[in-house]
């Protein structure tokens, strides 16, 4: 069975950039490691008067702080390893650990040194990261570097260095004790370590199916719902096409009453219509990814745009639109159609739910990287009960109903998911026959041309 | 001599919405549901005016036949009007401004159609 190693089917915790940080911590550990085994030697040299061969044990420091400057160049200019990369040069360190623990082992007294229970700290590190047998590889190669050079020093091959008490290292005893327990300790936290994450894996493997097929459930009913919605568009413009159809063509062969029926008739289709329309809308953005590109948009400019077009709905209501737009202009990235959405649903709920012959003033204010709008009306108001429905799909409050039977519900909806797409949020505050006021936030570049968003 | 319109829609329904309009306004109406044959009565019946649906059977029949019919040197000015029920849904909008050079066609309406303002457009198409 061939077994691709780095699959992500075999590494459900890790991805390369994880790694990549997991990595240069290690480093920065490493520098630790050997400021603090320096300081030890000091103390054990002009404190403890311990007599081992210094010079070696600091030319192996210094051996390790030079690796450890090449490894932190490679963390620092390799950034594009891939995953497998990644994991090649994390078995690098903990090799090159290894190898350079032995060594520094050997200068510090051997199995008099406690410092031989840093080995299991690697193993503790291998087992958690790499599944299958390599964490018993690993374990098996601390277990003969460790006892390789216990046995050496025994035999003599190996000059020992004598640190606390004279004899342990030739003493069979205390090496076949120190052995066995050191041995157990390895293996046990081995399979600890590693049953636990075999577990976890699994777990997180299960996890992981689970939700690309949840997913892939959402994408297929919208779809679905994209798919039908169409269909029902077809009938419905036939329906509305005959009857305006007959509006035009018979109006001189029928009554009134008739006429009347048929004009609503045909004011309903447009409702529905106007219902699919905006689900397709918000469906289509909602499941928009975030809007990063897209041409340079001026959104006090659109405004002013919107502001220009709603001027025959405010004549009627005799409503006087009052705008205090920043003359800065507040650019962003993204589709222009977007913002005159946003603006165009909030001014024209604002005319409309307005007293006749009040004021509705629209403001916006710039400051660093964020942009305020105001929208603020003298109307029915929200009741407070609804403040926090109002973005709901198909919600409207009964005062609103009352007011306007047509609407959709889905005007807000759309208007949040929008603005929340290009990163900014949206609230509203309100006071039952008094006006609404909604207030938009987005942030704007700032300058320089970067996406405002990528700072968030 | 009344002016001679085809629409080429696979909705008969709004075929006969829309026939009823143009007839009671005096023109003369031929239909086709599909965009081989609407080509073939267009050669045939020489047309004045042509109502295209977009979408029949693919996203884009429509558009292959205005290609068709620019592309044959006796229809080639015959104008154009094409009916769209796509316009934001599918994410594109069309702009005729911007998409002149390569829709080779004279105006795009949305369904549903009202009734004065395609006659009010076939009028001005037909140099009326």
């Amino acid at each position: 069975m061939k077994i691709d190693l780095f699959s992500f089917e075999w590494f459900p915790f890790l991805t390369k950039v994880i790694l990549h940080y997991r990595i240069s911590w290690s480093i920065r550990l490493r520098w630790v490691a050997v400021f603090g085994y320096l300081t030890a030697t000091f103390f054990a040299k002009y404190s403890l008067g311990i007599n081992v061969p210094y010079e070696k044990i600091w030319m192996l420091l210094g051996i390790v702080a030079l690796v450890n400057l090449f490894f932190f160049a490679i963390a620092r200019y390799l950034k594009d390893l891939s995953l497998g990369g990644e994991l090649i040069f994390l078995h690098i360190h903990i090799i090159f650990d290894l190898l350079l623990l032995t060594g520094i082992l050997h200068y510090s007294g051997g199995i008099e040194n406690p410092v031989y229970l840093f080995y299991v700290f690697h193993v503790v590190i291998s087992s958690i990261i790499f599944p299958g047998l390599v964490p018993l590889a690993f374990a098996t190669f601390v277990v003969l570097l460790f006892s390789g050079l216990i046995y050496f020093e025994y035999a003599g091959i190996i000059e020992h260095y004598c640190i606390l008490s004279p004899g342990m290292h030739n003493n069979p005893t205390s090496i076949i004790l120190t052995l066995v327990v050191f041995i157990v300790t390895v293996y046990v936290s081995t399979y600890i370590c590693a049953t636990f994450m075999q577990i976890y894996r699994r777990i997180k493997r299960e996890i992981d199916a689970k939700n690309a097929a949840l997913v892939e459930m959402d994408r297929q009913k919208t779809d679905f719902f994209v798919f039908s919605s169409h269909e029902l568009k077809s009938p419905i413009i036939a329906i509305k096409s005959s009857i305006d159809g007959i509006i035009k063509n018979y109006s001189d062969v029928l009554d009134e009453r008739g006429m009347d029926i048929l004009r609503r008739a045909s004011f309903r289709s447009d409702q529905m219509l106007q219902i699919l329309k905006e689900l397709l809308d918000l469906t289509r953005h909602r499941t928009g990814l975030p809007k990063e590109e897209g041409e340079t948009v001026d959104l006090n400019s659109v405004l002013n745009e919107m502001l220009v077009q709603v001027g025959e709905e405010a004549k009627e209501k005799n409503i006087r639109l009052i705008p205090k737009l920043d003359k800065k202009p507040a650019l962003i990235k993204g589709d222009a159609q977007d913002f005159r959405k946003i603006f165009s649903n909030l001014i024209t709920n604002a005319i409309r739910y307005s007293h006749q012959n009040s004021e509705v003033e629209i403001s916006s204010q710039q400051s660093k990287n964020m942009i305020e709008f105001k929208f603020e009306d003298h109307g029915i108001g929200i009741p407070e009960k609804d403040l926090s429905l109002i973005f709901n799909e198909f919600f409207r409050s009964e005062n609103a109903r009352r007011l306007l039977s047509f609407g959709t519900g889905l005007g807000l909806s759309l208007t949040k998911q929008l603005v929340e797409n290009y990163g900014g949020w949206i609230t509203v505050s309100s006071q039952i026959n008094q006006g609404s006021v909604f207030t938009v936030m987005m942030p704007v570049l700032s300058g320089g041309g970067l996406s405002a968003k990528g700072d968030r | 001599m009344k002016k001679k319109i085809i629409i080429i829609d696979d909705d008969v329904d709004l075929v006969e919405a829309m026939r009823l309009t143009l007839e009671k306004e005096g023109f003369e109406v031929i239909d086709a549901q599909e965009g081989e044959k609407g080509l073939e009565k267009i050669r045939s019946e020489k047309p004045d005016l042509i109502i295209l649906d977009v979408m029949m059977d693919t996203q884009d029949e429509g558009f292959h036949v205005a290609y068709q019919i620019r592309a044959n040197r006796s229809t080639a000015d015959v104008p154009i009007i094409m009916l769209t029920a796509v316009g934001q849904e599918t994410g594109f909008t069309f702009d005729k401004e911007k998409d002149e050079d390569f829709l080779p066609v004279d105006e795009f309406l949305e369904k549903p159609i009202n009734p004065g303002m395609l006659i009010e457009l076939v009028r001005k198409h037909l140099g009326q």
